[in-house]
């Protein structure tokens, strides 16, 4: 695979590897789980996992260097409470957050000091940094954080899309108090055993100007190691350090830029053409061009997503667990990953395939190996012949199309016809929201796979089993563990809850998983020290560029 | 002549109106839903519902015509879907690099084109001629974005001369600046250079040989005056149609150039636009589009007369 592939800077890794290599830190890590948020139990940690010099440049940096980067499409929403959104390269540099989670799943503090869950589970009590100041010098305080709740209620911000989804992860929040400006309590209408989440996701910021929701009218103002000084729309956003960034020495980087270009298809060339410093690919079998050339380094940040497919089961003969369980039997995941992401991603079956997951499950990560004559058995144990299936396959994302090719060849053997179709994004979009009522099924995607099950499930609401899923599969089993693991305190209880209910979605939901799904960045091999949260956004506070 | 172009700008109006009508039904009834574009795959029906509602998409089609049209009339084309920023803004910042880069690759093209098309035809049959011929076939058969690739490949990945993509950053130097649209003026000017030699070519033989041009040699003119005085303005007129009919094709060529070199212009634009559904851009970006080529129609048209003052007079030449 290309030059060396690794997540963190100087560790060389394959991607078996490094799952392998993640698999056994999280272990460790999910030995110890949030359990013990007691005051200041998770690490104040400069934002830098590689041990690279979190201070001032060493004598192998360029002190004050401009990391240039380079992505395809624009940034058209600048606000972290854009939970869903892809902009994952600026929301750890220009915010801040009260704990933040790297991609192991290991909680760091940021802008909190220590936080405790009281033992109810419904009080928050937060230790907020002091001496914290806005990019514009207003000084930072506890009570900043009693504004932020306060947007959810203003009129003014009620069409926001952010504002909305925060809505969703701070549902069981009711009030916000900030007695000084060092303590912040949160108050909830029921257990929030998963409190770590919540504060992770909960950026700090300031909406000035009530109609410019995605702050790109006006750059945003945050308190992370970086400020927006500018953006030139669908071409370039440029940010500058910032010196009053409260964690000692950092950001070592002088500043960061972001050249915006139109299409995913020249972005290598940027690279290899020295115009920027590295890039998000999108398609794994670019990286192929940039394979065994030193100057280049490959990171791969897994981030919790799967691609999966989901079955329409209000249509016959799909509404029948065992056809869907036939199906998955059929798919040869392990050439679909080969083929499709050029091995950098694994073949699995439920989202939950990060060991530490709460409802992670060792046997259900590959539950159903590639069995033709197991999934044939199943089919004709429902009285399923010639079964015709029409898979509609987005333009825009080939292993898509790889993936269906790969199935189509093992489906005809045991007598069914997957028929491909090609399809627009835009299409695509339409068929998964669910608008066409005689789709047989549509391959997605997912996230939050590594967080706390309880997000991924109020997140991801088609994996639910309810009334919200718009394919009509419909399990009050598996809506009572999600409710029930949201609500129980107890982190053993938690974690047979959750187990109990990935088994749910692995054996009958009408969920068919394929792959995990990542991030691939390149970067000229002088770029160090580039952490990674646990959604796979980016953190460049400790990040420096080799001289 | 102020009359004419006023009779020409007034038919404008009709013709702008049944475009608007044309994209507009193009554009929103092709399938695709803005909100779960804007709001990606995670989004809820109910968060969808309320960005629809945001976006004014609940409202009838017709509705939201005579909506957009009574906006635009005033000149407010709205906001972008995904960005929240003026539409107005937006597209004439784009548009902006799109003119930028079509006057480039039209100096390119006119100045390689015509000159070569010029010599050619004074090296009728001869060494000079046959290159310049076979050149401007083997560029003809070429589409612009090979051209782009191939140049990105040799003058950016390999040489590092220059930038691969994008146009730079603002408060750059002037010459920072036009390495950025250096590429893709070539890329798009070459193909258009090509037709111009040939039209060129063609003009210049056939003027060469006309009588005026004849009795112009017999006076003992000089060769220079004979040919630029006598046949290479003459030459000129049915050029300039084929450059003016081809700028249609230039600014199609300029989308696809645009995407190549990831140029910010109107072509960029409006194909990013299309993909994300992004109504008001592609409303407002094509509707200009459509105002610069019935422009440009009128450009030429006048630059008949200038060239021959017998059609602005209604003279024949006979």
């Amino acid at each position: 695979m290309a030059g060396p592939v690794s997540r963190l800077g100087d560790i060389k890794l394959s991607r078996r590897r490094f799952i392998a290599y993640s698999g056994l830190t999280m272990t460790a890590a999910a030995c110890n789980p949030i359990a013990a948020p007691s005051s200041g139990s998770p690490a104040t940690r400069a934002p830098s996992a590689s041990g690279g010099a979190a201070g001032s440049a060493t004598p192998s940096q360029t002190a004050g260097a401009v990391l240039r980067y380079g992505r395809a499409g624009d940034i058209t929403d600048f606000n972290p409470w854009d939970i869903s959104g892809s902009e994952t390269e600026v929301y750890n540099q220009v915010f801040s957050r009260l704990v933040w989670r790297d991609s192991d799943g290991k909680e760091h503090l940021d802008l909190a000091e220590s936080y405790e869950l009281a033992p109810d589970g419904k009080t928050v009590t937060i230790k907020v940094r002091s001496g914290v100041k806005w990019h514009d010098g207003k000084d930072f305080t506890a009570a900043d954080y009693v504004t932020m709740y306060g947007y959810l209620t203003d009129p003014a911000m009620a069409e926001d899309p952010n504002i909305g989804e925060m809505k969703g992860v701070l549902e069981k929040i009711t009030g916000v108090e900030a007695p000084d400006p060092t303590t912040l309590i949160l108050k909830a209408s029921a257990p929030v055993p998963y409190i770590a989440d919540i504060l992770d996701y909960w950026h700090a910021i300031r909406i000035d100007n009530p109609t410019d929701f995605g702050f790109v009218a006006t750059p945003p103002v945050g308190t992370g190691p970086f400020k927006l000084t500018e953006v030139i729309p669908s071409q370039s956003v440029t940010f500058e350090a910032n010196p009053d960034y409260y964690v000692e020495g950092q950001p070592v980087l002088g500043g960061f830029a972001i050249s915006l270009y139109g299409g995913a298809t020249n972005l290598l060339q940027n690279l290899q053409s020295d115009s920027v410093d590295g890039i998000l690919v999108a398609n794994p079998a670019e990286i192929a061009s940039v394979a065994g050339d030193d100057a280049y380094r490959v990171d791969v940040t897994p981030g919790g997503g799967v691609w999966d497919v989901y079955f329409n089961v209000r249509k016959a003969p799909f509404d029948k667990p065992e056809v869907r369980q036939a199906l998955s039997y059929a798919m040869d995941r392990e050439a679909m990953v080969k083929a499709g992401d050029e091995g950098l991603e694994m073949g699995v079956t439920t989202p939950f395939n990060n060991p530490s997951s709460l409802g992670y499950k060792a046997e259900l990560v590959t539950a159903h190996p590639y069995d033709l004559a197991k999934a044939k058995a199943l089919l004709d144990a429902a009285g399923v012949k010639d079964l015709k299936i029409v898979y509609p396959s987005p333009s825009s994302i080939p292993r898509s199309e790889t993936y269906g090719l790969i199935w189509q060849a093992s489906l005809k053997e045991i007598g069914v016809t997957l028929e491909i179709q090609p399809v627009d994004d835009a299409r695509w979009g339409d068929i998964g929201s669910g608008k066409d009522p005689n789709t047989d099924l549509v391959i997605w995607n997912n996230g939050r796979g590594n967080r706390d099950p309880a997000i991924f499930w109020s997140t991801q609401r088609n994996f639910g089993g309810g009334a919200e899923t718009i394919w009509g599969y419909n399990n009050p089993e598996l809506i009572a563990l999600v409710a029930q693991g949201a609500a129980e305190v107890d982190q053993a209880k938690r974690t047979t809850i959750y187990q109990q209910a990935n088994q749910i979605l692995v054996d009958s939901s009408h969920v068919l998983v394929i792959s995990t799904r990542s991030q691939y960045w390149v970067y000229n091999a002088k770029v160090k020290d580039i952490d990674v949260d646990l959604i796979g956004a980016i953190v460049l506070a400790g990040a420096s560029i080799g001289a | 002549m102020g009359r004419y172009v006023l009779t020409r700008l007034l038919q404008f109006l009709p013709t702008l109106f049944i475009a608007s009508v044309v994209v507009f039904l193009v554009i929103q009834a092709s399938p695709g839903d803005p909100a779960r574009i804007k709001l990606g795959p995670e989004a809820t029906p109910e968060q969808v519902a309320i960005e629809r509602t945001r976006l004014g998409l609940d409202e009838p089609l017709p509705v939201r015509y005579v909506i957009w049209l009574s906006d635009a009339v005033r000149l407010d084309l709205g906001r972008s879907f995904q960005s929240n920023l003026p539409v107005t803004d937006v597209v004439f910042d784009a548009f902006g690099y799109t003119v930028r880069l079509a006057l480039a690759a039209g100096a390119i093209a006119t100045t390689l084109g015509i000159s070569a098309g010029i010599l050619a035809a004074l090296f009728r049959g001869r060494s000079l001629d046959i290159v310049i011929s076979t050149m401007s076939a083997v560029l003809l058969s070429l589409p612009s974005f090979v051209i782009g690739i191939v140049l990105i490949l040799v003058f950016a990945v390999n040489l590092r001369w220059l930038p691969s993509s994008g146009a730079g950053r603002t408060g750059q130097a002037l010459l920072d600046g036009l390495r950025y649209l250096i590429m893709p003026a070539v890329a798009l000017g070459l193909p258009f250079a090509a037709v111009l030699t040939r039209f060129m070519r063609a003009a210049m033989i056939e003027a060469l040989g006309q009588d005026h041009v004849l009795t112009a040699r017999a006076k003992g003119l000089k060769p220079v005056t004979v040919v630029g005085r006598h046949a290479v303005r003459n030459a000129l007129v049915p050029t300039i149609t084929i450059a003016g009919i081809s700028l249609g094709t230039l600014l199609a060529g300029a989308v696809v150039i645009e995407t190549v070199f990831s140029y910010p212009g109107l072509g960029r634009l409006i194909v990013g636009a299309i993909f994300n559904r992004d109504y008001p851009i592609v409303q407002a970006g094509l509707i200009l589009a459509a105002v610069v080529l019935l422009g440009m129609s009128l450009l030429v048209d006048l630059m008949y007369g200038i060239l021959d003052p017998r059609i602005r007079t209604g003279r024949s030449g006979s």
